[in-house]
């Protein structure tokens, strides 16, 4: 742990929310009310200082709820080190914003502390502070000094900035007749030319087109390939964080969820709100007419797949449903999705067995063969259906499987869905057979095509985003 | 830093903040909860000199901006209040001035700083929350938002100081006796300053609580109206009755008022040094615990604006 730029520990905010308004059945209840509104008005401003609960929780406010309270951020620890690249990433509300603030000194925390070493600057929203009056020139010097830059130092960077813009003619413009972009580009210009040891940047490429963006991203890889810049990095663009930063964090209402290598946290990520559970189950419930209590992958021998499943064998997947009535025409269907969401197989229990369902317990099971899957991971649906038109349960990506691929060349980096082994082989061609499939067997045993190992590892899982 | 030990999920806690001292730490930035009285960062506000100069020209610049007049209107409106006074109080309510020289300049001198007292007061007031897209998105030392605006009007005063210098060169080449003492050298910029740190002081009050409750910009007008009528502007610190004086002085724009005319305008306006002492007192404590206040309510400033 040597060398931290960055030190975060046991960092937590906490937020008031507006509680609701008080209602009033009487005229003369709102007329009281009314009367006591500044009273309580003024509770309510004071109250906005959460803090104030805080240092004093023993002395709790009359109308103190708890669920008053949010917490943006609990309990948060990390540290980041020096010329480190550092990604957070984590859905809306997970209190990556709030952590930026906190860190930049936007507001304050609840209780933690966070301890920075070096020169500190955040890059919140580009363009903070333009004034739409001023012209080009006065906003470069204004946007500086906010961004922390001595004046001195704009001087002497002044022509670079106003280069790397690209709107020069129009310095002394003032910068409302300039067009978004343009404003954009000089506010980026500013930015990019600061000379912090700590660059705390969020979400500045969702502004600009593709190409800009794509600037940006290339300027940012530029500075940071410097050296000895600390940057913490905020985005929910998951190629610019996984291009841009070495370790990420996750972020999950408010807690560190993960924290790792940034191809580990970004699949954790993209895994968040689908299961990663790989057994599903349910206790039954004696008012409904049919349910699916348990659905589990299983081996050819029988036994539950709880892990990683091999592509190279067959494996089942057994559902357990319970049915009030007998449906002779009922059905089951098991389709398999990739975790954006893309169908991927499709089955139903008529495409290989009669239709029924049987009154009680039942148990059916869909076996897979080996090879007919990409590895991967594939989220599993099943759906128990009366046969008449009716859905009696459906379990929606109720488990998830993950095949792997341990004896082939390529292993896990495979694009698409099917794994099917196809027949190769290398076509000699004899005279008067140059064409069409080779009818004999090849005249060496077949190798592994070296030549199209992957070179490097590409990240398995954007390999489909 | 063998302190630091790993936690179960591979989450570094530091067990002592305190290290013995391997890292070399040139200015470690230690950020954490606000804890009730903290002293106003001097350095910080040192170091963004260059800020709170750029934040005032862009106060002073975007002011009378896309106006054909542009600056001009920083002449006409004293000019005008000027003039409307005179009728009004000189000609239709005969306010008798202990002095035989001419109401409008005796009327000037206090309209001028009341008017920069006043127009500081609002402005800087109303700075954090009018800058709440800046305070919600990054950090500057907050005490920028309302410095930059009073000095911004500080600049206005000056340049209305311009006017009042040919107003009493007219006065007194029409034959009028203008003849200020010579210590105004001393007394006008020490008047200036205490103006300027009224109207500071009392504009960190009013911004802090303003984010919180925005009351305090409805009332704020009625303030600086009553206020004028309470500050001996068409009238003179001597047509106070001598009892209730202090109670006037506890308004440290009467002291600002009273010194300007005594130096500037000499006999029979006099200093009232009691007077002048006691508004000295109450601006610098207006400073001190605005400046406390409003260093305590910072923390709160982004998230409730």
């Amino acid at each position: 742990m040597a060398d931290p730029a960055i030190l975060v520990e046991n960092l937590s905010k906490v937020y008031r929310i507006g509680s609701a308004e008080e209602r009033h059945e009487t005229l003369s209840g709102a007329a009281l009310g009314l009367l006591s509104a500044p009273l309580r008005n003024l509770h309510r401003l004071r109250s906005l200082d959460a803090s104030r609960s805080l240092r004093r929780p023993n002395r709790p406010t009359p109308n103190e709820h708890s669920d008053d309270l949010l917490w943006a951020l609990r309990d948060v620890s990390f540290q980041v080190h020096r010329g480190e690249v550092l990604g957070v990433i984590g859905r809306n509300g997970a209190g990556k914003s709030t952590l930026l603030k906190i860190l930049s000194r936007v507001t304050s925390p609840s209780s933690g502390r966070v301890t920075m070493l070096g020169r500190v600057s955040s890059l919140l929203e580009v363009g903070t502070g333009f004034h739409p009056e001023l012209t080009g020139r006065e906003n470069v010097y204004l946007n500086g000094t906010i961004l922390g830059m001595r004046k001195a130092e704009i001087d002497r960077k002044f022509d670079q900035i106003v280069d790397f813009s690209g709107v020069s003619r129009f310095l002394d413009t003032p910068v409302k007749r300039y067009s978004s972009g343009m404003k954009v580009r000089l506010a980026f210009a500013v930015a990019a030319h600061l000379e912090p040891e700590i660059l705390i940047v969020d979400e500045v490429l969702a502004v600009g087109d593709a190409a800009f963006r794509a600037r940006c991203v290339g300027k940012m890889q530029e500075v940071t390939g410097r050296g000895g810049r600390t940057v913490l990095f905020v985005s929910h663009d998951m190629n610019a964080v996984h291009r841009l930063c070495s370790r990420c964090l996750l972020l999950g209402g408010g807690r560190l969820v993960a924290e790792g290598t940034t191809e580990k946290v970004i699949s954790q990520y993209l895994e968040q709100g689908a299961p990663t559970r790989h057994r599903y189950r349910s206790e039954p419930d004696p008012g409904r007419d049919g349910m699916i209590l348990e659905i589990v992958p299983k081996d050819a021998e029988g036994q539950p797949l709880l892990g990683e499943i091999d592509a190279s064998k067959p494996f089942a997947i057994e559902v357990v449903a319970t049915s009030a009535a007998e449906h002779p025409a009922g059905y089951l269907t098991v389709s398999l999705r990739d975790r954006l969401g893309t169908p991927v197989l499709f089955t139903d229990l008529r495409d290989s067995a009669p239709a029924g369902i049987a009154s009680g317990v039942s148990r059916y099971r869909v076996e897979f063969p080996e090879w007919l899957l990409a590895p991967g991971d594939y989220l599993v649906t099943v759906g128990l259906n009366d046969g008449v038109g009716g859905q009696l349960d459906v379990v929606r990506n109720g488990l998830s499987i993950a095949l792997i691929d341990l004896d082939s060349p390529r292993g896990g980096h495979r694009i698409g869905y099917f794994g099917a082994r196809l027949p190769w082989a290398r076509v000699v061609p004899t005279s008067g057979q140059g064409t069409g499939f080779a009818p004999d067997p090849p005249a060496s045993p077949p190798r592994p095509p070296d030549e199209f190992r992957p070179e490097s590892r590409p990240v398995p899982s954007l390999r489909r985003s | 830093m063998s302190q630091h030990a790993p936690s179960v999920d591979g989450i570094s806690t530091a067990t002592s903040p305190a290290d013995s001292g391997s890292a070399p730490a040139p200015h470690p930035l230690v950020i954490e909860p606000a804890s009730g009285w903290m002293p106003i960062d001097l350095a910080e506000l040192r170091d963004r000199s260059d800020l709170l100069l750029y934040m005032t020209i862009k106060a002073v610049k975007t002011r009378y901006v896309q106006s054909a007049l542009g600056f001009t209107w920083a002449f006409i409106q004293p000019l005008m209040t000027i003039i409307v006074f005179t009728i009004v109080f000189s000609r239709v309510a005969k306010i008798p001035m202990p002095s035989d020289l001419p109401y409008p300049l005796i009327a000037f001198c206090g309209i001028l700083f009341w008017s920069f007292f006043a127009q500081s007061l609002t402005a800087a007031s109303s700075s954090l929350v009018s800058n709440r897209e800046m305070l919600t998105k990054i950090y500057i030392p907050r005490l920028i938002f309302p410095l930059s605006q009073s000095l911004a009007k500080l600049v206005d005063l000056m340049i209305t100081l311009v006017l009042l210098g040919v107003l009493m060169v007219g006065f007194r080449i029409a034959g009028e006796p203008v003849s200020p003492r010579p210590e105004a050298v001393l007394v006008l910029p020490a008047m200036i300053l205490l103006a300027f740190v009224a109207s500071l002081g009392l504009s960190l009050w009013f911004s802090a609580l303003s984010v919180q409750y925005r009351d305090v910009a409805y009332g704020l007008p009625f303030v600086v109206q009553i206020g004028m009528y309470l500050t001996p502007i068409i009238y003179s610190t001597e047509m106070i009755p001598a009892a209730i004086r202090p109670i006037f002085a506890l308004n440290p724009m009467l002291a600002v008022i009273t010194g300007v005319r005594a130096s500037l305008l000499g006999p029979p306006f006099l200093y009232h040094p009691a007077l002048l002492v006691e508004g000295t007192v109450v601006a610098v404590a207006l400073l001190v615990s605005g400046a406390i206040f409003f260093r305590r309510s910072e923390h709160l400033f982004a998230d409730v604006a």
